[in-house]
């Protein structure tokens, strides 16, 4: 399994590899935040497992074009199913779904420039399952406001405003801290009908499709032609909610 | 498209509209109930929505009304659930509501200071929210075999009026209270929203029971009832611990009045859940012994 040497085809990189430290060059290819997880692993620091899809397939991409759905399914097939064996969890499954955040690196460090999308793999499928592994129904929803959120300005570049307004409106002054968790669903679900209505078409309920959006390099600050794109385990487990 | 959902989910949501012939799979009988009684006001929304797109892209190409029609039928028969998942879901947002109750009073106990008065309007807001859960799962029961949800929701909401009762009481609780007698609240109020959690997971479970793998998931299943248990033994010890740190300590007649109140709420909430686990226990062992 390619999971002991860290490194898979097209350049991606697996995080969390124990006393595997990466090469000095390794920055420019993976970016600043990877390269620092993966020093951090190799030094058997507990780094959350995940994968990088190097600057170089970022920049493939920006010269060819994104690649199709199934071909970037096929991609990250390998890494995928690495973060899913060290997370016991699986990417879409209705039972132990596998969340990821996707963030982005530079080679230099860019704060506030630089895009992530939280609980990336949530969908109106894989929600119960969360909610069953953790017991705490709130939480999920949560996670769900966090990632229409969170997926509308970084991916679709939408204003966060009207959202902000509908949250202000559910909560009021208090924010979504106070509202008990059927008045979080309902706010979540607005936050769908808003986001449906503002991008022109659904929320995606697929988790490839959510995955594959953040991963290419045009977000909503522009393409950065240096990017890697980081899918971390949330690490939502099936005993008590960390993360 | 949004003004036409709207038109139609009014007709839909009315008591005395026409409704549509609902079967339960389990009972083998069928009976009358409202779209948004059986799918739910989200569900519904989203039907109705689908609705308007298959019938007018459908209506585009010139298809029959008979084939309109049995799409409408088809689309309608996936998004029903049976009455014993609608309660089940009823059920999850009753415990959801249980564990924001608990955490609310768990919040204040971290605090550290007399629970404030907006805190408490909203674990009383919230306790009434809990009883609506309950009036909607009497609603849904009928006289089947998901009567057995009437004494299991009862029982378990006992946990949101305790919950309910301690919030109130804390806005009593001196900030001084001694050290070790916060802790041991603190630990407490940690095990019964661990048990809320617990109850959530056998709930859950009970819909995996229906559907899944039967050794797997049956294991996953008795496993919920054990840590019920367990939590129940561990407030049991947690309350007493508080009981023994109000002994050593020096302290009013009235705050040991009060802490040994808001312990013995706090420890009825697990009581309560595991009460209310061994019902849902029962109903689905006998559910699943009997298919």
């Amino acid at each position: 399994m390619p999971w002991e040497s860290g490194l898979q085809s097209d350049g991606i990189q697996i995080i969390a590899c124990p006393g595997l430290l990466p090469a000095e060059d390794a920055l420019a290819a993976v970016g600043g935040k990877a390269f620092n997880l993966l020093k951090l692993a190799a030094n058997g620091f507990p780094v959350p497992p995940g994968f990088v899809l190097p600057t170089a397939l970022c920049r493939q991409w920006i010269e060819k074009g994104p690649p199709p759905p199934a071909d970037f399914r096929a991609l990250i097939a390998g890494p995928l199913q690495c973060l899913e064996q060290a997370a016991g969890l699986c990417f879409g499954d209705a039972r132990k779904p596998l969340l990821v955040s996707v963030r982005s690196g530079l080679r230099v460090s860019m704060p506030g420039m630089l895009d992530t999308v939280l609980d990336v793999g949530l969908t109106r499928a894989t929600l119960p399952g969360l909610v069953a592994m953790t017991g705490n129904p709130r939480l999920a929803w949560d996670c769900y406001l966090r990632l229409v959120a969170s997926y509308a300005q970084t991916v679709r570049g939408l204003d966060l405003a009207p959202f902000e307004k509908l949250s202000r409106d559910a909560a009021g002054a208090a924010g979504v801290a106070a509202l008990d968790t059927l008045s979080l669903r309902e706010l979540v679900l607005r936050h769908l009908a808003l986001f449906a209505d503002l991008a022109g078409e659904p929320f995606p309920d697929d988790p490839f499709q959510q995955l594959l959006a953040p991963s290419m390099p045009y977000s909503a600050h522009g393409i950065q032609s240096g990017r890697s794109a980081i899918a971390v385990s949330t690490g939502w487990k099936a005993c008590p909610a960390r993360r | 498209m949004r003004s036409a959902t709207g038109a139609i989910w009014k007709q839909a949501a009315m008591p005395s509209s026409p409704v549509f012939w609902k079967r339960c799979p389990r009972r083998r009988a069928w009976f009358y109930t409202s779209l948004p009684g059986a799918l739910g006001e989200d569900g519904t929304v989203q039907f109705l929505r689908e609705v308007l797109r298959i019938a007018s892209e459908e209506l585009r190409k010139d298809r029959p009304a008979a084939t309109v029609r049995d799409l409408l039928r088809a689309e309608l028969l996936t998004r029903v659930a049976s009455i014993s998942d609608r309660i089940l879901d009823v059920a999850i947002d009753h415990a959801a509501l249980m564990l924001d109750l608990g955490n609310l009073v768990r919040a204040a106990l971290l605090d550290g200071r007399a629970a404030s008065r907006e805190l408490v309007a909203r674990a009383t807001a919230w306790e009434a929210l809990a009883d609506r859960q309950v009036s909607a799962i009497r609603d849904l029961c009928g006289h089947g075999g998901e009567r057995s949800w009437r004494g299991i929701a009862s029982v378990a909401d006992d946990a949101a009026d305790d919950f309910e009762d301690v919030a109130f009481r804390l806005q009593f609780l001196p900030a001084d209270i001694p050290a070790d007698v916060r802790e041991g609240l603190l630990r407490l109020s940690g095990h019964a929203v661990a048990a809320v959690g617990h109850y959530v997971r056998l709930l859950c479970a009970v819909r995996n029971l229906r559907r899944g793998s039967p050794r797997l998931e049956m294991r996953a299943f008795l496993d919920c009832v054990e840590k019920l248990h367990d939590q129940e033994h561990a407030t049991d010890k947690a309350e007493r611990d508080v009981f023994a740190a109000l002994m050593r300590a020096e302290v009013s007649a009235k705050t040991l009045n009060l802490v040994t109140a808001i312990a013995a709420g706090l420890e009825r909430t697990a009581d309560a859940l595991l009460r209310g686990g061994r019902l849902v226990s029962d109903h689905a062992l006998g559910e699943w012994f009997a298919v």
